[in-house]
């Protein structure tokens, strides 16, 4: 029965399968021939293309049994739903995520990665897939009542999707992402297989379709809206380390941190954080806060990392600097950016801070040198390269990329050394991009690629953030990637803080 | 073969189907008839398994119908005026994919159906008339001499030589089988249904046998001496009595050929004759529907 009803469904869709296959070839030929993290628009678009054309391919393939409604023939034919289901399933195996893998495969084949050793990163990026794209199409396909409902509701998706874009952070904020998203997919995949199980066991359209909708819902107010405190407490209780944090006021040095904006009052108030077990270091990012007087009077700080037009209306902002300690020595600060008229409400009290911050613990990998053009194997970062490029000004810059079929963590340091005069230049991994205007998105490719820049000065003078050009030819590029080791949540409570005693004086000129 | 008890269908306000109680023997022909909207085609798709009762229970083939199973389907063969068929499948293809489904598929049953209805093998349905189309449904409803056969409002449309040689073929191919036919075109059904039930708004107003019921319907034209109002208070079983000068004519839903007479007597004085003529089944039902309108 299952062989006879996918023989009959091939024999049916074959040119849609023709269609699917040509588009993931055209997609991984331009995957395989490109070196830079940046997609060409073609592949851009066939990152959104094939997806919509797998969604479509699954769409037809249940139509042709459709579970809505009461005049189809099938329904009155001795079907057992399980063989129908299986026979659906392998459909959805053999013609999206069989040539999906391969494709993958051969892709990272001919990036040098030998697919077997990255058998689980492959296998990982189907299991993603059927998460996030087959089994939801399949969910929807099974509630609607023909094609062309299913197209009209994924625009609908399409249209979700673009709404939560627009709240999206323009920098990945990976401990709180991979929660959001993580948490929507498995919500998706969950209902999904529910949805699916109860079209085909007992065509029950409109719970089915009730759990859908709530399901879309949720889903996008999850991957939208998840409070990052929320996300971080999610990483801490699946980390496997748990270890007793805290944090401290401390002596107030004489290095105090820039004052950057002149517009709102500064105050930095030390800090220490202790309890990281060692060897590890910590990223530090503030989630929350709130100052309180013995007089009652309250504010909290606006959303870390919320993209705002209305800056005005951020009467508060606070930050833990440096959030990499490996970029400054000098110690850690609670950093809180007033606006003048909040500022004055707190000047003269002493004030208590209410905070949670979240915590990446890491520890720094090993660090590979290569010279300037490379190649080399970077442990934990793939294959790197380096090469001098122009920018959008045509100004040159040393562009430093990796590709590895695993995630290169967003912490790697790249640092150029040159021995003969013994400076660094020191750059985050993807902390400086170039411009790019256009659809960048490559979620379908099974290779992580990313880069750093350093500006290039001709002029011959060394400078703190460009390297003159004539450094590069004995220069040496250093890769240390990082292994994150776990997350937390860091509580505290800081109390008869007078915030004057704090206030950065703006900068000189300013 | 099929037994319903209160079986109930509700879309929100609207009551497709109250309280539907029947039994339909095994071996008959029982064909369910009433206007359109009265729910017939809603009591075939819960007996089915396409709809859900909302309350009430049906058996069909000794299961629960909301049971109803690739086991109890093997032995239905269903067709509908409505089916979506799988268009795309030329009538070659369609009938072998269909042969997979069906242990007891009989090759020479459906070579013999074939020839019979001349079904073109090499066309796309999609390509096929109307007709053509519930042949081709039909031919792969019997090929298995299923023991139930289900046809909601199958004929409609076609021309009567078609409709003949359909209804001949299910006859003569499955002699055994049940069949249970939804229609509310009722000149199809009279050559050879053997029990009938009368739906109207989703109620049953009367199941009964053909002969029964042929039986007791007479149309009745009375002559009278001279011309006399119609008197009230006439037996409930004369439907839609109208006079026109000295001649009175009625339906007699209860007709009894002594009784009947001497009632006719009783009630309109100075009776010069009584004609009592058999009347057709569709004859029956446009009496029952109007009355129906008249006194809803």
């Amino acid at each position: 029965m299952i062989v006879h009803v996918l023989k009959k469904d091939v024999r049916r869709l074959w040119p849609a399968v023709i269609v699917t296959l040509i588009l993931l070839a055209m997609l991984a030929h331009a995957d395989w021939w490109r070196a830079d993290p940046t997609p060409g628009q073609t592949e851009a678009w066939l990152n959104l293309l094939l997806p919509f054309a797998w969604a479509c391919l699954i769409a037809l393939l249940i139509q042709e049994e459709p579970l809505v409604g009461d005049r189809q023939f099938w329904i009155t034919r001795p079907h057992r739903w399980p063989q129908l289901l299986a026979a659906k399933l392998i459909f959805v195996l053999l013609f999206v995520h069989l040539p999906a893998l391969a494709a993958d495969a051969m892709i990272l084949a001919m990036r040098g990665f030998p697919p077997l050793q990255y058998l689980p990163q492959l296998l990982g990026k189907q299991a993603l897939l059927a998460g996030a794209l087959t089994l939801p199409a399949l969910a929807v396909a099974a509630v609607v009542r023909s094609f062309t409902h299913f197209v009209l509701a994924a625009f609908g998706v399409a249209a979700e999707v673009l709404f939560l874009a627009g709240f999206d952070t323009p920098f990945p904020w990976h401990p709180v992402d991979d929660v959001r998203q993580g948490l929507a997919v498995i919500l998706l995949t969950a209902v999904a297989v529910a949805v699916i199980g109860l079209q085909y066991g007992g065509r029950r359209t409109l719970v089915s379709r009730c759990l859908a909708v709530a399901a879309a819902l949720i889903a996008g107010a999850v991957s939208g809206y998840l409070p990052a405190t929320s996300a971080f407490a999610v990483q801490a209780e699946v980390s496997p380390l748990h270890p007793q944090l805290s944090l401290r006021l401390v002596p107030r040095s004489e290095k105090l941190p820039p004052d950057w904006n002149r517009d709102r009052v500064m105050v930095a108030i030390p800090v220490d954080v202790s309890g990281i077990p060692a060897p590890d270091s910590a990223f530090l990012e503030q989630l929350e806060l709130e100052i309180d007087t013995p007089a009652g009077d309250r504010q909290q700080s606006a959303p870390p990392r919320v993209q705002s037009r209305d800056f005005d209306k951020r009467l508060l902002e606070a930050y833990l600097i440096p959030w990499n300690p490996l970029n400054d020595s000098s110690g850690r600060w609670l950093e809180l950016r007033f606006t003048r008229a909040t500022y004055d409400r707190f000047r003269n009290a002493r004030v208590g801070i209410t905070a949670r911050a979240g915590v990446t613990m890491y520890r720094p990998g090993t660090k590979t040198w290569m010279p300037v053009g490379g190649p080399v194997d970077a442990p934990g970062a793939g294959h790197c390269s380096a090469a001098v490029v122009e920018g959008r000004f045509a100004e040159q810059m040393l562009k430093v990329l990796c590709e590895s079929p695993s995630e290169i963590p967003i912490g790697t340091r790249v640092t150029v050394w040159h021995p003969e005069s013994g400076q660094e230049w020191k750059q985050g991994w993807g902390g400086a991009r170039p411009y790019y205007r256009g659809l960048g998105g490559t979620w379908l490719s099974p290779l992580h690629r990313g880069m750093t820049y350093f500006n290039l000065d001709s002029s011959g003078r060394a400078e703190k953030y460009q390297i003159p050009m004539g450094a590069l030819a004995t220069a040496k590029i250093s890769i240390a990637p990082i292994q994150i080791t776990g997350y937390a949540v860091l509580p505290y409570r800081l109390d008869g803080i007078s915030l004057a005693e704090y206030v950065v004086p703006p900068q000189p000129g300013r | 073969m099929i037994r319903t008890q209160g079986l109930t269908k509700k879309y929100a306000r609207n009551q497709a189907l109250a309280g539907l109680t029947l039994e339909v023997p095994e071996g008959s022909v029982f064909a369910l008839v009433g206007p359109n909207g009265a729910g017939k085609s809603t009591a075939i798709k819960l007996l089915m398994n396409i709809l859900q009762p909302t309350a009430g229970r049906a058996e069909v083939l000794g299961v629960d119908s909301r049971k109803l199973g690739a086991r109890q389907l093997a032995q239905i063969g269903y067709v509908s005026e409505n089916q979506q068929l799988p268009e795309w499948m030329r009538v070659g293809y369609f009938l072998t994919y269909c042969k997979k489904f069906y242990p007891g598929w009989r090759d020479d049953d459906l070579a013999a159906l074939v020839a019979s209805y001349q079904l073109p093998l090499d066309r796309p349905l999609k390509a096929l008339s109307r007709g053509m189309k519930i042949k081709a449904a039909l031919a792969a409803s019997l090929a298995y001499r299923p023991r139930l056969i289900v046809l909601d409002e199958p004929f409609g449309g076609l021309d009567v030589l078609v409709r003949e040689q359909l209804i001949e073929s299910i006859l003569d191919r499955t002699p055994e089988a049940t069949v249970l036919l939804c229609s509310h075109d009722l000149a199809e059904l009279e050559s050879f249904a053997t029990h009938v039930a009368y739906l109207n708004e989703g109620r049953l107003d009367f199941v009964e046998e053909m002969g029964a019921l042929s039986g007791r319907f007479r149309e009745i034209e009375v002559t009278l001496e001279n011309p006399t109002a119609l008197p009230p208070g006439l037996p409930a079983t004369w439907l839609n009595a109208e006079q026109s000068g000295v001649v009175i004519r009625f339906t007699d839903s209860g007709y009894q050929a002594g009784p009947s007479a001497a009632e006719i007597q009783r009630c309109f004085p100075g009776v010069r004759e009584i004609a009592a003529r058999p009347i057709t089944l569709r004859a029956i039902f446009v009496a029952l529907a109007k009355r129906a309108r008249e006194n809803p």
